[in-house]
C-alpha cells in the first residue's frame, strides 16, 4: 500500500527540498526589502470658503481651494456675519500637484477636527457631529489640464467624537486646543478617478439637534491614507509568482492521486481544496482594478482572505483528526464526522462575513456609511465580533485537544517500538519524526505569523518622530508572511501526495509479529493515506 | 510664505519682543524670541503644506541637496531648467510611496531662513543658531502620533501611522517652560563647549554647545526692562496696560501683572473707567458667535502711570 510522499522521501531529498522552500521564503523577505510601506497617509488641512447662496441646488456646484472667499476660523472678526450653513470645508486630493494612481487602490479619509476653549463654554465629553459631506472626482485631460468635478456620492452622517481638555495643568485657557479624538469619514475601495474633492459642510440646526454640542472649530485636517504603488506592485507580482506554481502543483497533485487504484482519501481532498483556496487569494484579478472601477475589490479581498483562513484552520483540524482516528472501526473516513468541529469555523466566518458586508457593502452604495455610528449598528457589530471570538476560542480548544491526542498516541506507541524488528521500527521512527517536523512547521508559521502582527504593531505604534524611518519593518513582514503560507502550502502539497515507491516493510519482513501488524483489518480500507493513520490506528485497536 | 502670528498670551510680561535684523543682546528674552520665531516659521509652512498652498513640500526631492537654498532669485533658474524632468521624479515618487508628510520641508526653511541671518562666527551666533534650534527641535517633541488600522474587515492587520504638528499654543506653552529654565553660558564656556571643527561654512550650519541639550542658552542677563532703552529698542514698561482681573479664568500671570510690571518698576497704577461697547449674553452656536446681544459696560483699565 502506497503512503506519502513525506514518508518515503530519503532524507537528502527532504533536506533538499527544505532548502529549496526556505530560499523561496527568504525571497519573499528580500522583496518586501524594495517595497515602500504598504500604505501612506496624508494630511490634508481643509481650506473654508464660503457660500454665498446656502440654499441653491449644491449637486453640480462645488467649491475648490480656488473659490471666491475664504476665512480663517481662527479669527473670530472674519465669521461675523456668517452662518453655519455659509461654511464649507473644501478638501481637495491629493495634495501638491499630484494626482492619484490606481495602483494606490483604495482609499480611508479621516477628519480631525480642532476645537479650541472658550469662556463661558463647556463641550460635553462626547460631542455629535452632523457631517454633510459631498465627494466629486475629476480626470486628467492628455492637455494637462482636467475634467470638469463631477457628483460622486453626497451623504449626510453623524459622527461621535470624544473631547478632553485638561483643566488644571493649563493656565491660559482661552484658545487652548481641546485634545478630541478622530472621526472615520469614508472609504473608497477604488481609486479610479485621479482627483477628489470633499465639499464638508457641518450643519446647525437646533431643533433637530444637529451639531448643537460643538465648539469653537479652528480647523479641519483629512487625514487621507491610500495604499501605496509600490506594495501594490510587489504584492501583485508576489500573487503573478506565486499563482501558476501552485496551480502547476495541484494539477500535479490530483495527477498522482488518480492514477491510483483508489478513491482519494479526505486528507487528500482537504490538502487540494486548501491549494484550491489558495490559488483563488493569489489570483491576481487586482490587476484589473487598473483598467475598471471595481469599488468592490476591497471587500472581495476581505472576502478571499476569508475563505483561505478559513480552509487553513478547518485542513489543521482534519490533519489532526486523520492522525488521531476518531474512526476505530474502520469506516470511511468522511468531512461528516468533523461536524462539530468544523461548525466553529463555519459559524466565526459567517458572523465575520455578515460584518463585513454591512460595513464594507453599504460602503458600495454609500462612501460615507459605518455601522459603529448608531447604537444598533455598534451592537450588532460587536455581538457578530464577540460570536466570531467564540467561535475562534472554540475552534483552538478543539485544535489544542486534538494535537494533544496524537502526541499522547504516538508516545504510548513509542514505548512498543523496541519490540520491532530493526527495518519497521526505523522506518517508524522516521515517521513521527516526520509528523512532527511539519506539525513544528505549522506551529513555527503560526507563531511567526503572530509574532510578525505585533512587530509590525509596535514598530508602528513607536512613538518618537524619526527623520530616517527609511526601512519598512511593515512591508517586509506583510510579504514575508503571505510568502510563507505559500511556502508552507506548497510543502504540504507536495509532501502529501501518494508515493508510488511500496512500502519496505512489506516485502522485507517475514516476522510473525510483523505479519500480523501489517495484516490488521483496518489495513485493508483503500482510504488509509499514510501508514502513520494504520499505525494509530493499531495502537486505539490495542 | 505664510504669515507668521504669535498668540496674544504674552501682554502680561514684563519683557519686550522685537525682532530686527540688527544685532540684539544675547539675554535671555533674545533666546526665547529666536526659539518661537523658529517655532512659528516651521509651524506656518508645515500649515501651509498641508493646505497645499506650497509646491516645494511632501515630496520634493531636493531639499536632501545641501545646495539648495530656498526662495532665492538665481535659484530659479536651476528649478525651472530641469521642471520637467523633477515633475516626473515627483510623479513616480508619489505613485510609488506616497509623499512624506513630515514637517522636513518646513524645518529645512527655517533652519536656512533664519541661521542665515547670524552671521559670523563669535559665541552669540552659536548660541543663537542654538537657541533657534531649540525652538525647531520644539515642534519635533511636541508632535503627537496617531494611527489607523485599516486592514481585513477594518481589523488592525494593517496600520498606518503618522505624527502630526501639536497647536501652536501647545508649543508655545512649551516654550515658556524652557524660557523659565534657560541657562546662562559665558562666552569661555561657549567656545569651549562647542565641539571642535573649522569655522562655520555654510551659511545655516549649527554646533552642538554641549551641556545645553534642548535648553534654551543666553549669554547676558537680562537689562532692566523698566526703564526704557533705545539703542536696545524696548521701550520700557510705562504706559503699559496691566489687569487687576482676580477671576478665576485669569492666569497668574495676569492677575499679578500690576505688580510686576507698574509697581515693580516704581510706576504707579492709574485706573481709567471706560465705556466700551461689547457682546454680551452670547449663545454659544457652531458656526459663528450668532445670537448676542450688544450691552455697554462700564471697565476699568489700569496703566503703569
Amino acid at each position: 500500500m502506497p503512503g506519502t510522499i513525506l514518508e518515503n522521501l530519503s532524507g537528502r531529498k527532504l533536506s533538499v527540498l527544505v532548502i529549496i522552500l526556505l530560499a523561496c521564503q527568504l525571497t519573499c523577505f528580500l522583496v518586501g526589502l524594495i517595497a515602500p510601506s504598504p500604505a501612506k497617509s496624508q494630511p490634508i488641512l481643509s481650506t473654508v470658503c464660503v457660500d454665498n447662496h446656502p440654499d441653491a441646488d449644491k449637486t453640480n456646484r462645488w467649491f475648490t481651494r480656488q473659490c471666491e472667499r475664504t476665512v480663517d476660523l481662527s479669527h473670530e472678526k472674519a465669521t461675523v456675519g456668517l452662518d453655519a450653513k455659509n461654511l464649507v470645508f473644501v478638501v481637495q486630493m491629493p495634495l501638491y500637484n499630484a494626482d492619484f494612481s490606481r495602483w494606490q487602490q483604495n482609499l480611508v479619509g479621516i477628519l480631525q477636527v480642532d476645537m479650541v476653549y472658550q469662556k463661558g463654554r463647556k463641550l460635553d465629553p462626547v460631542v455629535e457631529l452632523t457631517l454633510d459631506s459631498r465627494l466629486a472626482f475629476s480626470d486628467k485631460t492628455p492637455d494637462g489640464g482636467s475634467t470638469p468635478w463631477q457628483y460622486f456620492a453626497h451623504a449626510e452622517e453623524k459622527r461621535y467624537m470624544d473631547c478632553s481638555f485638561d483643566e488644571n495643568s493649563i493656565a491660559e485657557k482661552e484658545g487652548y486646543p481641546y485634545n478630541c479624538t478622530m472621526v472615520p469619514l469614508f472609504e473608497l475601495g477604488s481609486i479610479y478617478h485621479d482627483y477628489y474633492l470633499l465639499n464638508l459642510r457641518l450643519p446647525y440646526n437646533y431643533t433637530l439637534k444637529k451639531n448643537v454640542g460643538l465648539g469653537k472649530i479652528e480647523d479641519i485636517y483629512l487625514h487621507m491614507i491610500h495604499m501605496n504603488g509600490g506594495f501594490t506592485r510587489v504584492w501583485i507580482a508576489l500573487k503573478t509568482f506565486f499563482f501558476p506554481i501552485i496551480v502547476g502543483i495541484m494539477i500535479w497533485f490530483w495527477r498522482r492521486v488518480h492514477m491510483l487504484n483508489r478513491t482519494p482519501a479526505l486528507l487528500e481532498y482537504m490538502v487540494m481544496a486548501l491549494g484550491g483556496t489558495l490559488a483563488f487569494l493569489n489570483l491576481p484579478i487586482d490587476y484589473l482594478s487598473l483598467i475598471f472601477d471595481m469599488p468592490y475589490m476591497l471587500l472581495l479581498s476581505d472576502i478571499r482572505q476569508g475563505i483561505f483562513y478559513a480552509m487553513l484552520l478547518s485542513f489543521w483540524l482534519v490533519f489532526a483528526g486523520e492522525h488521531m482516528l476518531i474512526h476505530d472501526n474502520g469506516e470511511k473516513n468522511n468531512i461528516k464526522q468533523y461536524w462539530k468541529h468544523l461548525s466553529t469555523i463555519v459559524v466565526g466566518c459567517l458572523c465575520l462575513l455578515i460584518f463585513d458586508l454591512s460595513e464594507r457593502g453599504i460602503q458600495l452604495i454609500n462612501p460615507f456609511f459605518s455601522i459603529w455610528v448608531t447604537p444598533v449598528g455598534t451592537n450588532l457589530a460587536l455581538s457578530f465580533i464577540i460570536l466570531a471570538g467564540i467561535s475562534a476560542s472554540m475552534y483552538f480548544i478543539f485544535l489544542c485537544y486534538m494535537i494533544w491526542r496524537v502526541f499522547k498516541n504516538i508516545s504510548i506507541k513509542r514505548a512498543i517500538l523496541p519490540s520491532m524488528s530493526q527495518a519497521r521500527r526505523l522506518h517508524y521512527e522516521g515517521i513521527i519524526y516526520r509528523f512532527n517536523f511539519l506539525m513544528l512547521a505549522t506551529v513555527i508559521c503560526a507563531a511567526f505569523t503572530i509574532i510578525s502582527f505585533i512587530l509590525s504593531q509596535v514598530a508602528e505604534g513607536q512613538n518618537k518622530w524619526d527623520e530616517n524611518m527609511d526601512l519598512e519593518l511593515s512591508s517586509v513582514l506583510h510579504t514575508g508572511v503571505y510568502g510563507m503560507w505559500n511556502v508552507y502550502i506548497c510543502a504540504m502539497l507536495m509532501l502529501y501526495a501518494p508515493s508510488h515507491k511500496q512500502w519496505p516493510s512489506d516485502t522485507v519482513c517475514d516476522d510473525g509479529e510483523e505479519v500480523e501488524f501489517s495484516r490488521l483489518p483496518t489495513e485493508a480500507t483503500p482510504n488509509e493515506i499514510s501508514s502513520l493513520t494504520s499505525f494509530a490506528t493499531k495502537a486505539s485497536i490495542e | 510664505m505664510g504669515k507668521v502670528e504669535l498668540p496674544g498670551i504674552y501682554i502680561y510680561e514684563t519683557f519686550f519682543i522685537s525682532y530686527r535684523r540688527s544685532k540684539q543682546p544675547p539675554n535671555k528674552e533674545t533666546a526665547f524670541t529666536k526659539a518661537i520665531i523658529s517655532a512659528a516659521i516651521v509651524h506656518a509652512v508645515t500649515r501651509n503644506c498641508s493646505k497645499g498652498e506650497i509646491k516645494d513640500c511632501g515630496c520634493d526631492s531636493r531639499i536632501g541637496n545641501p545646495s539648495y537654498v530656498p526662495y532665492t532669485e538665481d535659484n530659479t533658474m536651476n528649478i525651472s531648467r530641469t521642471l520637467q524632468e523633477e515633475i516626473e521624479v515627483q510623479e513616480t515618487k508619489w505613485s510609488w510611496g506616497g509623499c512624506s508628510d513630515d514637517p522636513k520641508y518646513a524645518i529645512e526653511v527655517a533652519k536656512k531662513l533664519l541661521n542665515g541671518l547670524e552671521k559670523g562666527s563669535d559665541a552669540a551666533v552659536y548660541v543663537a543658531r542654538h537657541n533657534n534650534k531649540v525652538g525647531r527641535d520644539i515642534i519635533k517633541d511636541t508632535m503627537t502620533k496617531r494611527c489607523r488600522c485599516h486592514g481585513v474587515s477594518g481589523s488592525c492587520s494593517l496600520q498606518t501611522c503618522w505624527v502630526q504638528v501639536s497647536h501652536f499654543r501647545i508649543i508655545a506653552k512649551k516654550l515658556n517652560e524652557k524660557y523659565i529654565k534657560a541657562v546662562k553660558f559665558t562666552q569661555e564656556r561657549v567656545e569651549k563647549a562647542i565641539i571642535p571643527g573649522n569655522s562655520l561654512r555654510d551659511i545655516s550650519e549649527e554646533r552642538e554647545i554641549r551641556g545645553s541639550e534642548k535648553k534654551l542658552v543666553y549669554l547676558e542677563e537680562s537689562p532692566d526692562y523698566c526703564i526704557p532703552n533705545e539703542a536696545e529698542d524696548f521701550p520700557g514698561t510705562k504706559g503699559r496696560i496691566c489687569s487687576r482681573n482676580q477671576l478665576e479664568q485669569a492666569s497668574i500671570s495676569e492677575r499679578k501683572s500690576c505688580r510686576k510690571l507698574c509697581r515693580g518698576c516704581g510706576h504707579r497704577v492709574r485706573k481709567i473707567k471706560k465705556e466700551v461697547k461689547k457682546r454680551c449674553n452670547c449663545i454659544f452656536a457652531w458656526c459663528c458667535e450668532v445670537k448676542c446681544d450688544t450691552c455697554i459696560e462700564t471697565v476699568e483699565e489700569h496703566f503703569c502711570n
